[in-house]
């Protein structure tokens, strides 16, 4: 059957990321413990980073630009931040995820030529590491809500699920683009352009009802839209997912993961002997 | 213990990067890239406890050998099998940061070079101990020198309790004193079991270290044995040329060159000019070598070589390192040339190799280089008796009485 090997790769992959969680681990662990090593203000800059980005937003978006969107988005004098934060954050979370896993063979190829380790893990600590920043910034954008009066709601418990999805969604078109960048350093270059473009075709900045009709169904087409609206519903509509949209997301992260893994176990000699 | 079956490895070479798409776009019916087979067919099984050496020239295949016994490149075909874990030596300090201290990144990367959690808390202070950093275990790599860097990176490497290990020259960055440490240590793992694969240019380590040799040509192992056979070939062979075995009497010769010259006689002669087989330490002698020319030759240069039973050099020289001029010779005339010296070394059995080449090295155009052509014993020196290799000839002074009050 032609899924056997496709199915046969996802376990691989799969069993191979249980079996060396720890050093998965000490991967995320050391990448943290370096990125603001010999700075003054040290693991703040964690923090700090996401607070600048939600007080830009509040102050450009309620005060200097009062942005006027349809009547739900004005309703609070913050409507169009929260909103914003709402797509934003996670869209900036995803493409840092894609950005980071398709270079990461060339960007660890010192360290993948020399010792002899499972590479297929360096991807899960890119997207790993990030989720833990992208966790942080939502932690500091509950602060902003409960400062700002925008009450939290329980649909907040289906954030972990959705972060672990997009992890999944990232972590699979991820290992398919650093497959290729391996072999054509093009693709992250282009990768860059694409997730302009992509931004773009998302409903981050507007809302999908705002688009003509005709465009909508392009869209749709879109899988980040999915995980966009989801992030949206719970964050500023304050509802539950939608369970068709939360499948959605679900079916199109197993399947991108699917692919992902296939081409990285399709590659691995090749891969080695390129890096 | 390391079994290699049937290794082969094959790298695909594009002439452009979009070969390698139209290639895929063509779903494997037609071939746009070439072959270049990097090792063909290698066999090979090294036993627990035993010392391999591996030698051959650059490009041999040598570094794409290693990179598949440690798994950091997968073969084409063929398998490689060991009893245990495998630590190398070749790139100490792999993954480490310059801003973390050792420690901390000892307990990052301790993992990485595989260790399990619990043992890298329980062996931290080893490897601190190990190292000798100090102080320093607990400050950033940044403020390391070269040879610290390496001391906490060998500490960490053997700390894994390997049944391999591969070690090459990365040893030879640190002090003397802690290259005699390392190789105590090698030598202890050795006795305990440990598989060693030692790959160097460093011939003369080689021959110490090693109970067998193999030699690496164009990707195949053509030779695996006792050191100073497969060492003798490696030799020959970067001199270029054609390999030939003659014997001489007892003697393997192995003789290579392109033979513009000859050598057509050679002996060792006494202070009266008889020609001898053994002498006395610190006797005068004088090597007589006379060559052939067959073609036309401008300043060759003659060199000998002298080693000894385990075939360690002893000493070597060479006309050029002598800064004489030779001179010019026709084809079918022949040179007489002598080294004249007292044998200042030590009792034992030595042989004498020579060679005849265009430069101060035989690495340029070799006209011939004779290994082992002669053999010959140095007896103790009865009125003058020592210890050990050389005859260093020292004064000996005695200082004045001083009366202790």
């Amino acid at each position: 059957m032609f899924l056997a090997q496709p199915l046969k790769a996802t376990y691989d992959v799969t069993t191979t990321v249980i079996k060396n969680f720890g050093m998965l681990l000490d991967f995320i662990r050391r990448d943290f413990r370096t990125r603001y090593v010999g700075s003054m203000l040290g693991g703040y800059w964690f923090f700090i980073h996401p607070i600048a980005l939600i007080l830009i937003y509040s102050v450009i978006f309620s005060s200097v630009m009062r942005v006027r969107f349809p009547q739900d988005l004005t309703e609070h004098a913050f409507g169009f931040t929260i909103f914003l934060c709402a797509g934003i954050l996670p869209w900036t979370a995803f493409s840092e995820m894609l950005s980071r896993t398709t270079s990461i063979f060339r960007d660890q190829a010192n360290l993948i030529k020399k010792v002899y380790f499972p590479s297929e893990i360096l991807i899960f600590v890119a997207t790993g590491s990030v989720a833990i920043t992208f966790s942080i910034s939502l932690f500091i954008l509950f602060v902003f809500f409960l400062i700002i009066g925008h009450p939290l709601s329980s649909a907040l418990f289906y954030l972990p699920l959705l972060i672990l999805l997009q992890m999944l969604f990232a972590s699979g078109l991820g290992m398919a683009l650093a497959v290729l960048n391996v072999f054509f350093s093009d693709i992250s270059q282009m990768l860059g352009i694409a997730l302009q473009v992509w931004f773009w075709g998302t409903p981050i900045v507007y809302r999908l009802a705002q688009l003509p009709e005709s465009v909508q169904f392009l869209v749709k087409l879109n899988p980040f839209f999915y995980f966009t609206s989801l992030y949206q519903d719970i964050l500023f509509s304050r509802l539950a997912p939608s369970w068709q949209n939360l499948a959605t997301c679900a079916g199109v992260s197993l399947a991108f993961f699917c692919l992902g893994a296939s081409m990285l176990e399709h590659f691995k000699i090749q891969l080695l002997d390129e890096i | 213990m390391l079994t290699i079956r049937n290794l082969n490895k094959v790298f695909a070479s594009y002439p452009r990067r979009l070969d390698r798409i139209k290639e895929w776009l063509c779903f494997g019916s037609r071939i746009f890239h070439e072959e270049i087979h990097v090792l063909k067919d290698i066999n090979l099984e090294i036993k627990a406890g035993e010392a391999f050496g591996l030698v051959g020239m650059n490009g041999a295949g040598k570094s794409t050998l290693l990179k598949l016994i440690t798994k950091t490149m997968l073969p084409t075909s063929g398998s490689i099998e060991s009893n245990g874990k495998i630590a190398a030596l070749l790139e100490l300090g792999t993954g480490f940061h310059p801003d973390l201290t050792g420690r901390e990144n000892i307990l990052l990367n301790g993992r990485l070079h595989g260790l399990e959690p619990q043992e890298i808390t329980a062996k931290i202070d080893t490897i601190k101990a190990f190292s000798e950093l100090g102080d320093y275990f607990d400050k950033p790599l940044k403020k390391y020198s070269t040879g610290m860097y390496v001391r906490l990176g060998f500490s960490l490497a053997i700390s894994v309790n390997p049944q391999v290990l591969i070690v090459d020259e990365a040893l030879s960055v640190g002090d003397a004193y802690f290259q005699q440490k390392c190789l105590r240590k090698i030598r202890d793992f050795k006795e305990a079991g440990v598989t060693i694969l030692f790959v160097s240019h460093d011939l003369a380590c080689v021959k110490i270290l090693c109970d067998r040799v193999g030699l690496l040509n164009k990707g195949s192992l053509v030779a695996v044995g006792e050191p100073k056979g497969v060492l003798d070939r490696y030799n020959a062979l970067i001199s270029g040329h054609d390999v030939r075995q003659t014997t001489k009497g007892e003697l393997k010769v192995l003789v290579s060159g392109s033979g513009k010259a000859e050598i057509a006689a050679v002996s060792l002669l006494n202070e009266e000019g008889q020609k001898v087989q053994a002498l006395e330490a610190g006797q005068f002698c004088q090597i007589a070598i006379d060559v052939l020319f067959n073609a036309p030759v401008s300043n060759p240069t003659v060199g000998i070589l002298i080693r000894d039973r385990l075939g360690y050099d002893v000493f070597g020289t060479n006309s050029s390192h002598m800064q004489h001029q030779t001179g010019d010779f026709l084809p079918n005339s022949i040179g007489h040339f002598s080294f004249r010296f007292a044998m200042d070394i030590g009792p034992g059995e030595y042989t004498l190799s020579l060679a005849i080449h265009a430069d101060a090295s035989h690495l340029a155009e070799n006209y011939q280089w004779a290994d082992s052509i002669l053999l010959f014993k140095v007896h103790p020196n009865k009125d003058y008796p020592f210890l050990g290799v050389s005859m260093l000839k020292p004064t000996f002074e005695i200082g004045p009485h001083e009366v202790k009050i």
